[in-house]
């Protein structure tokens, strides 16, 4: 352990906590019975769910036709979802990949939640690519590999296809990244266990771990090298989702400012997430003095940044509009504004620009309640950011007899709510059964301004 | 290390064993294959004795014998067993017939697949129609396949058959000696009248009375008042330089639109002498399909027209130095334009042509007039060789009327109308058709008519049997059969000919008739054999004309039209294009072709203006109920810009019975809404509001009152914003895809820029170059009147489902091609352009880089191809598209109608659910017509090839070639200087390519100029 200590710094963990305390207070969740109030939560995320589960086998069994679209607008609620979610698995990442290269030592607390989500998150993101499909149980056709059907090849020159190699490619890194993390605490849990099947099945998760110093540093080296190779990814993912749009001809979705914007927007919504997410993880399973209103104040700083680029690019594309003398782009600008669909793009700007201004004030930025009312509102705006992209894009292109409105059907409702309930019943199943917070990082990190282990009143 | 290193296959070869040598020398190994046989060989070894060989071959021979006696349905399916000579499964076979769906007879081509008629075509050598067919007349062969038409002889509402009909009604007739009526609609057919006119004859007091829903019968009584004989001119649109119509919609449902579009467009050539360049004025109350083409629309109430044609009347007869008497109720109209009308047409005499569409004595009278005294008769109205193509006589039904309320009525054969649907504004004939005694109806058609009748004689369809026509004077045709008979009904003619007691086969009496009849007035023939043969082929013949011998123009006949001006809010019924009058309306695939104008599917509406809304507080689908004296009517209220604000229009042809079937067509699904309610019928009966007034059947009402029910009702819209401008609030941009000029411009104009014209600087070479074909159209919107049956020749050509009234109102109606319509102007003075949209098969395509599976893609002759069955449904093609004319096959659209799928082209894939789909520039048809031409060993010549859209235009607005063909019709026609793409700017480079517009105004005319 580190003896260096910071007395201009506040330690990053409170309370005073010893190696041991950690282990028991992250471990806690894992020994005890489910409380009620997991009960209540699980099983309203399954109905969830299921209800999602039951809308897309309705879907996949009646035909994409118990949507809303039409011959306009292909695309709506589906794949706003799935942009909605890609961004939000951004967080993750960003956390554990860039922040770790930037040694920002307080993510320690907050990645293993947030690489859960993620993953979850992605898991969420994928289902609709699928789903959105008139032929699902054909979507095996945009994987390039050599086959008996000709062999027919894929279309490279797709955006699709991008989307296909970038998600996959963000989900398989991701999953490994989280799981790399997770060796050492499964090591803690197998240590820790009485019984003897826990033991075995927890050695075999841990794959083995000794703890030697060789297998630390072949562990750090390892975690140090997927955080590189995932870093770039945090850019990627979002940039080729973003191609979806840009590469298209379709006047609000061809514009070059789409990558940035949309990764930036991803950071947001994804960070507004993992405070949703925390906040209440903190709470229930009492963990506040591990995820600090300092982390809290952190992450908002981190929203303001890029609630600030998303604005910026909101006000940019409006610019370029005005400035290109594109009578096509004009219109589409003039059309989300004041259009139709205005009430969605105001939504919208007030969500991710104008009311995520008050973080400004530090006195906001500490107020947990007010961050949590914050970082709902933030996703419902990043929610419709993508919805206004989409379809007002869509509902109105060049040619204006083609000109239509979007409405969602029950069944699209009914498909969002369930990949919500996809996503929590997943977050709440790994709440339950993996250590929520990075054990052996926290550790690492209790001296972080500390003299002799104890926290320094100043 | 000096030992020769030995390699050994295996343990074997090492060892050398002795099995190894032998082994070697036998070709396959024998240890190493299993003997699969084992078992049976085993059981071959077992010893069978001979007494149990044949117990079991006894055995099996039986079972195979039994099997065998099984009655199997025998299915025919090709290949033939004997083929019949020149039938090669596979190929189309064309005939000529003629098109029964209305009066006018245009000559058609029916394409006959594996011994079934799929399609129908205009006939282009048809001196008529000319190649034309409307959206109607495409879509009739579905009612060939009609699986709800009656197909067995009907008594008292149960099946019978003919020996019983035909037994009881000619027993029942033989007891009657007086009182023997027909009811038929207009019948062209000569050996049907004549066949008609002898079962008349032999009784007393009896008649033959033809009647049309949509009456004409104003025209042909005026004429018999001024001439002395009751004809309908042949109406000669060509030759008309300046065309004026009273509400005459002759380009959409006016005696015979298609020879008038013909007619029509053949006077509006833009690249011709401008002089000759006719100019066409159209008065009506509503925005019709014509008044949408004309070059000047007049907004007018019927009584305001009648004071225009009045007042034209009075100022020609000025000029010709006659009086023309007193006009009464003057109305305050626009004196200076019928000045102007006058001179023009006086300076034109014998080329100009008025036209009146308002079935009144009074009105056609004036018009008449103004006809005779611009020396319009002989020139631009034929009556010496008249048409026959309406007859129908409003005076003989009325008589008819009162005599069925007088009971003097013992026998009435009704044919060819549904008078209990469309005489429902006659109470009188409701109330007393029911004392008739006998009452047969001769008809496949299970309507309203159907249900009060003693008995039904089911006919045939016109593909289904033989039939003769004289449309107009001079040219006849013949139907023939292009199917067996589906179901057991009969021909009109044998059905009365068994009336007469001797039943004779309908090509019998056809031939006997015509051998007597016409052959003689055939000229240049050398047999009749030889004359029935070459009509056969040909489907028509022209023989001497009958040369009518008319009166003199009888002035004192005409007296100025009594016009009253009524302030209240009154009522017009018009046809529309897809329904007419309601006999179509079993049809699925015209309750889903957008009206023209409205672009509205699936019923009626109560079309008012918008000023007229504002002013009553109605918003486009509130339901409003319609009262006129007693009768109601519950409808949609439909915002109709172009109207005239006192009137409300409505659709006649819909509430009938037979559209009651459309309760289950479209996919069903959690949130889907049924077309229909079981029981409903689409749309409402507007016929309740058609009244009689001097004689004639009159479409129209006056004072009408309206009331908002309060609910909300549903309208199929395929075009919801109306202008090819963007919302004012929004920018209020003009966008040029439909582009238009005036006439004098047509020369100095170039609807490309110079910009485009240079070629735009490309970053990279093109990849492509097309070195063979290269495939292309070119769409004047010059000719283009709208009449969208190129929309139903594309849905037959290419197997397009129906979706119903929900999906079409959820914007997924899937036809390929659709004819957007754009306004422009204020609410009143609208110009209308129309512009047919399909796959534009750009060489640049947006959609074909998207999509992610390769289902989209570009062939070496320049069209945009959509495969199928590689296609997994990301609808990114779609969204991608800037024409958006993808169609996504959003739910599996039934096929459950077995019949109904005889009409499919199986030359066309039927799509699955999920997929996407597009016009293919009818790609079958360019292989078909390459393999004929490679059979022939000739090389492809222009005009070979002829998609769906383009067969259908009566117009000859489209045109498909080879734009590498130096020589292509095509090819003139991109160097034309009216010639331009859509969205030049994107590079997009589509093959198809649009003319400009050209309106006949002058400079302040012009919304758009």
């Amino acid at each position: 352990m580190a003896n260096t200590y910071s007395i201009l710094r506040k330690p990053l963990i409170k309370g005073d906590k010893s190696l041991n305390t950690v282990t028991n207070d992250v471990l806690r969740p894992l020994d005890r019975k489910p409380t009620s109030l997991w009960w209540a939560t699980f099983l309203f995320a399954v109905s969830f769910l299921l209800l999602g589960v039951i809308a897309i086998a309705y879907q996949i069994k009646t035909g994409i036709g118990t949507w809303g679209l039409n011959k306009t607008v292909g695309w709506a609620f589906d794949i706003t979802n799935f942009v909605f979610w890609v961004g939000i698995g951004h967080a993750g990442t960003l956390i554990s990949a860039i922040l770790f290269l930037f040694r920002q030592r307080w993510r320690t607390s907050i990645n293993r939640s947030a690489e859960a989500m993620t993953l979850f998150a992605v898991m969420c993101a994928g289902l609709f690519p699928i789903i959105h499909m008139g032929r699902p149980w054909l979507f095996y056709w945009i994987i390039p590999y050599p086959n008996f059907r000709g062999p027919l090849w894929v279309n490279f020159r797709s955006p699709l296809l991008w989307d296909f190699f970038a998600i996959s490619t963000y989900f398989t890194i991701s999953a490994v990244f989280w799981y790399i993390g997770l060796l050492p605490d499964w090591a803690t849990l197998r240590d820790k266990a009485t019984s003897k099947v826990k033991k075995k099945i927890y050695g075999i998760l841990s794959f083995g771990w000794k703890g030697s110093f060789r297998a630390w540093h072949r562990y750090e080296t390892v975690y140090m090298l997927l955080a590189a190779l995932a870093a770039p990814l945090v850019l990627s993912v979002h940039t080729i989702v973003s191609m979806d749009f840009a590469t298209s001809i379709i006047p609000g979705w061809h514009t070059t400012i789409f990558p940035p914007y949309f990764v930036a927007g991803a950071v947001f919504s994804g960070f507004a997430m993992v405070l949703t997410l925390i906040i209440i993880a903190r709470k229930v399973m009492g963990y506040e003095e591990y995820i600090t209103i300092d982390h809290i104040e952190k992450m908002c700083k981190i929203i303001l940044l890029t609630g600030g680029i998303v604005g910026l690019a909101y006000g940019t594309e409006m610019f370029m509009a005005w400035y290109s003398v594109n009578t096509y782009e004009r219109f589409a600008f003039i059309n989300r504004a004041l259009g139709p669909y205005s009430w969605a793009y105001w939504i919208m700007v007030t969500c991710n620009v104008l009311l995520p201004q008050l973080l400004w004030f530090k006195k906001i930025r500490r107020n947990i309640v007010l961050i949590f009312i914050m970082s709902i509102i933030i996703n419902i705006g990043m929610w419709f950011e993508r919805f206004v992209i989409i379809v007002t894009s869509l509902h109105r292109d060049f040619i204006p007899s083609s000109w239509a409105m979007y409405q969602p059907t029950l069944i699209e409702i009914a498909t969002l709510l369930g990949s919500f309930g996809l996503f929590f019943t997943c977050f709440l199943l790994f709440a339950r059964f993996v250590p929520f917070i990075a054990i052996s990082e926290v550790k690492g990190i209790l001296s972080y301004a500390r003299k002799n282990g104890k926290e320094v009143k100043s | 290390m000096g030992k020769k290193k030995k390699n050994w296959k295996g343990i074997e070869e090492r060892e050398l064993t002795p099995q190894f040598h032998k082994s070697l020398e036998s070709e396959f190994p024998e240890d190493g294959i299993p003997d699969l046989f084992k078992e049976e060989s085993e059981v071959l070894k077992s010893d069978l004795s001979r007494r149990s060989f044949l117990k079991a071959s006894g055995f099996s021979l039986t079972s195979v014998l039994l099997a065998s006696c099984i009655e199997r349905k025998v299915e025919k399916a090709i290949p033939y067993i004997i083929k019949p000579e020149a039938i090669i499964p596979g190929r189309s076979y064309w005939y000529s017939t003629t098109c029964g769906a209305c009066e006018a007879q245009c000559g058609i081509l029916t394409k006959n697949r594996d011994g079934r008629p799929i399609k129908i075509e205009g006939n282009p050598d048809h001196p008529l129609s000319k190649g034309g067919l409307c959206a109607v007349g495409q879509a009739s062969l579905l009612g060939l396949y009609d699986s709800k038409r009656i197909t067995e002889p009907q008594k008292e509402g149960s099946s019978s058959d003919w020996a019983t009909v035909d037994n009881e009604i000619n027993k029942k007739l033989d007891a009657i000696t007086e009182g023997v009526y027909f009811l038929t609609s207009t019948i062209t057919s000569p050996t049907t009248r004549n066949l008609i006119s002898g079962v008349v004859d032999k009784y007393q007091n009896s008649g033959h009375v033809e009647y049309d829903a949509v009456s004409h019968s104003s025209i042909l009584d005026s004429h018999e008042k001024v001439f002395g004989n009751r004809v309908l001119p042949h109406y000669r649109f060509d030759r008309a330089k300046t065309i004026i119509s009273f509400d005459a919609d002759f380009l959409g449902t006016w005696v015979s639109p298609v020879e008038f579009t013909k007619d029509y467009i053949s006077g509006r050539n833009a690249e011709g002498n401008p002089e000759d360049y006719s100019y066409h004025v159209q008065f009506e109350s509503r925005l019709s399909l014509t008044g949408s083409n004309s070059d000047k629309r007049i907004i007018s109430t019927k009584a305001e027209m009648g004071a225009y044609i009045n007042l034209l009347a009075e100022k020609l007869s000025h000029k010709a130095g006659l009086s023309f008497g007193n006009i009464q109720d003057k109305i305050n109209i626009d004196e200076n334009l019928v000045d102007n009308f006058a001179e023009r047409m006086w300076s034109q005499k014998g080329e100009s042509l008025v036209v009146c569409g308002i079935n009144s004595i009074e009105y056609q009278n004036v018009v008449n007039y103004i006809n005779e005294l611009l020396g319009n008769y002989g020139s631009t109205l034929d009556i010496i060789n008249p048409s026959y193509q309406t007859k129908g006589n409003d005076n003989a039904l009325a008589d008819l009327i009162s005599k069925l309320n007088e009971g003097k009525v013992n026998a009435l054969f009704i044919s060819g109308c549904n008078p209990l649907y469309s005489l429902t504004g006659r109470s009188d004939f409701m109330a007393s058709i029911n004392k008739v005694p006998l009452k047969v109806y001769i008809s496949d058609q299970n309507d309203e008519t159907a249900e009060v009748v003693n008995y039904i004689l089911p006919t045939l369809h016109f593909l289904e049997s033989w039939g003769d026509t004289e449309p107009i004077s001079g040219l006849v045709s013949l139907y023939q059969p292009t199917i067996n008979p589906i179901g057991n009904g009969r021909s009109f003619n044998e059905s009365i000919s068994a009336l007469l007691g001797n039943k004779i086969p309908n090509d019998t009496l056809i031939k006997t008739y015509w051998e007597e009849n016409i052959y003689s007035l055939a000229e240049g023939k050398t047999s009749f054999t030889h004359f029935w043969s070459q009509t056969l082929n040909d489907g028509y013949a022209v023989i001497k004309k009958s040369e009518i011998k008319n009166n003199n123009f009888d002035f004192n006949a005409v007296k100025a039209a009594n016009v009253k001006k009524s302030t209240a809010l009154g009522i017009i019924l018009y046809q529309k294009i897809s329904m007419l009058n309601g006999k179509h309306s079993y049809n699925p695939w015209l309750q889903e072709l957008p009206d023209p104008i409205s672009k509205i599917t699936w019923g009626n509406y109560a079309s008012i203006a918008p000023k007229k809304a504002e002013e009553l507080g109605i918003a486009e689908g509130d339901e409003i109920i319609l009262t006129v004296d007693d009768v109601q009517l519950k409808l949609p209220a439909q915002i109709q810009v172009g109207q005239h604000n006192d009137i409300v229009a409505i659709a006649l042809g819909y509430g009938t019975k037979s559209s009651k079937r459309f309760s289950d067509i479209g996919p069903k699904w959690l949130q889907s809404e049924p077309t229909i309610i079981k029981g409903d019928t689409v749309g409402s009966n507007s016929f309740v509001f058609t009244s009689m007034s001097n004689g004639n059947i009159t479409y129209s009402r006056d004072n009408v009152s309206i009331v908002k029910s309060g609910a909300k009702m549903k309208l199929a819209v395929t075009q919801t914003h109306h202008t090819i401008t963007v919302p004012e609030n929004l920018g209020g941009q003009v966008r040029d895809h439909a582009r238009e000029i005036l006439l004098k411009d047509v020369s100095t104009y170039h609807a490309t820029s110079i910009h485009n014209q240079n070629k735009q600087k490309e970053l990279w070479e093109d990849d492509f170059q097309y070195t063979g074909h290269h495939w292309g159209l070119a769409i004047d919107l010059n000719k283009c009147t709208g009449c969208s049956s190129c929309v139903v020749g594309c849905q037959v050509e290419n197997n397009i489902p129906v979706v119903g009234m929900d999906e079409v109102y959820r914007r997924r109606e899937m036809h390929w091609m659709r004819i957007d319509r754009y306004y422009s102007g204020d609410d009143e003075n609208v110009d209308v352009i129309y512009q047919p949209m399909m796959c534009q098969h750009c060489d640049h395509a947006s959609c074909e880089v998207v999509c992610p599976v390769l289902a989209t893609v570009h062939s070496s002759e320049g069209l945009n191809q959509q495969v199928y069955n590689r296609c997994v449904g990301t609808r990114y093609c779609a969204n991608n598209c800037a024409f958006k004319v993808r169609r996504f096959n959003w739910f599996d659209y039934a096929h459950d109608d077995q019949l109904a799928n005889m009409t499919l082209n199986p030359d066309v894939t039927i799509r699955t659910r999920g997929i996407m789909e597009k016009c293919s520039l009818c790609i079958h048809r360019i292989h078909e017509a390459k393999t004929e031409a490679k059979r022939k060993n000739v090389s492809l010549a222009d005009g070979d090839i002829v998609p769906a859209c383009m067969q259908s235009c009566s117009a000859d607005a489209i045109v498909f070639g080879d734009l590498n063909d130096p020589n292509s019709r095509i090819n003139s026609l991109t160097k034309n200087n009216r010639h331009y793409h859509l969205l030049e700017e994107m590079n997009f480079r589509p093959t198809t390519g649009y003319l400009a517009k050209v309106r006949n105004k002058t400079g302040e005319e012009s919304h758009n100029g």
